[in-house]
């Protein structure tokens, strides 16, 4: 009888996801137009998506997979 | 037709109700209810010196990193640290921060990911018990070796005791 590993299937699944884009640093709304491009309310507009458990556990998978790239690089490099 | 073996290795019908209700850790309020704050602390718990070092170790024997994982996690909903949802969400990270230790470490492992390679318990179980013997056996060899040495080194000739009192007698 074939085990199922349901640790296997959603490890899987969550390390196959697309890499989520970095957020575009927002200019700081000082400039002479400030008052009219400034935004109200970001929170607000924050997708739902981004408050899900699931999209937060997966972002910092992504960035922890990111330092160990980094690292793994480096090591190559200097082998 | 698809036949089922008997596990015996179970609890017994109604065991779970040999207990009073709220007096295990997992009938209480969890501590942890946040995903961000339960991987927060099994990342710090990865982290830990000791912990690492033991990791390290386990991921030399061939133990695959989702079977440790999912131990873990498992043993922080036994310890009513968070529900078995967390858990589940948090797996991810615990592996990623297991590959981040192994990496850094330069300790190869299996990740148990691996296309191809069912995780079968006895071939598992099997391949490390075939790895301890090897090591033991290559320790014993040397032991042996060594020991041979030792009766070598005694196996010196005797040197026959002159007897040389006034009741001495030849042999």
């Amino acid at each position: 009888m074939a085990i199922s590993n349901p640790t296997k299937d959603i490890v899987n699944t969550i390390f196959s996801l697309p890499t989520i884009p970095k957020k575009q640093e927002k200019s700081d709304n000082s400039g002479m137009m400030s008052p009219l491009t400034k935004r109200k309310n970001v929170d607000s507009k924050k997708s739902k998506m981004q408050n899900e458990p699931i999209y937060k556990m997966v972002k910092l998978q992504q960035d922890i997979k990111e330092i160990r790239m980094q690292i793994k690089e480096a090591k190559n490099a200097n082998v | 037709m698809q036949t089922y073996e008997q596990s015996f290795d179970r609890p017994i019908p109604g065991q779970s109700l040999t207990a009073e209700l709220g007096s295990r850790p997992w009938q209480q309020p969890y501590e942890l209810t946040d995903v961000e704050e339960t991987a927060e602390y099994y990342i710090a718990q990865i982290a830990n010196d000791k912990f690492s070092k033991a990791l390290m170790h386990t991921m030399k024997t061939g133990v695959p990193l989702t079977t440790i994982a999912n131990s873990m996690q498992l043993v922080g909903v036994m310890e009513g640290k968070h529900s078995v949802d967390v858990g589940i969400l948090v797996l991810p990270v615990i592996m990623e921060t297991m590959m981040l230790i192994g990496d850094s470490a330069g300790v190869e492992y299996t990740t148990g990911l691996e296309e191809g390679k069912e995780l079968d318990q006895d071939v598992l179980a099997a391949a490390a018990i075939d790895k301890m013997i090897n090591n033991s056996s290559s320790s014993t060899q040397k032991e042996i070796n060594t020991t041979n040495e030792e009766v070598i080194v005694e196996d010196k000739p005797i040197e026959e005791k002159v007897s040389s009192g006034l009741m001495a007698r030849r042999v």
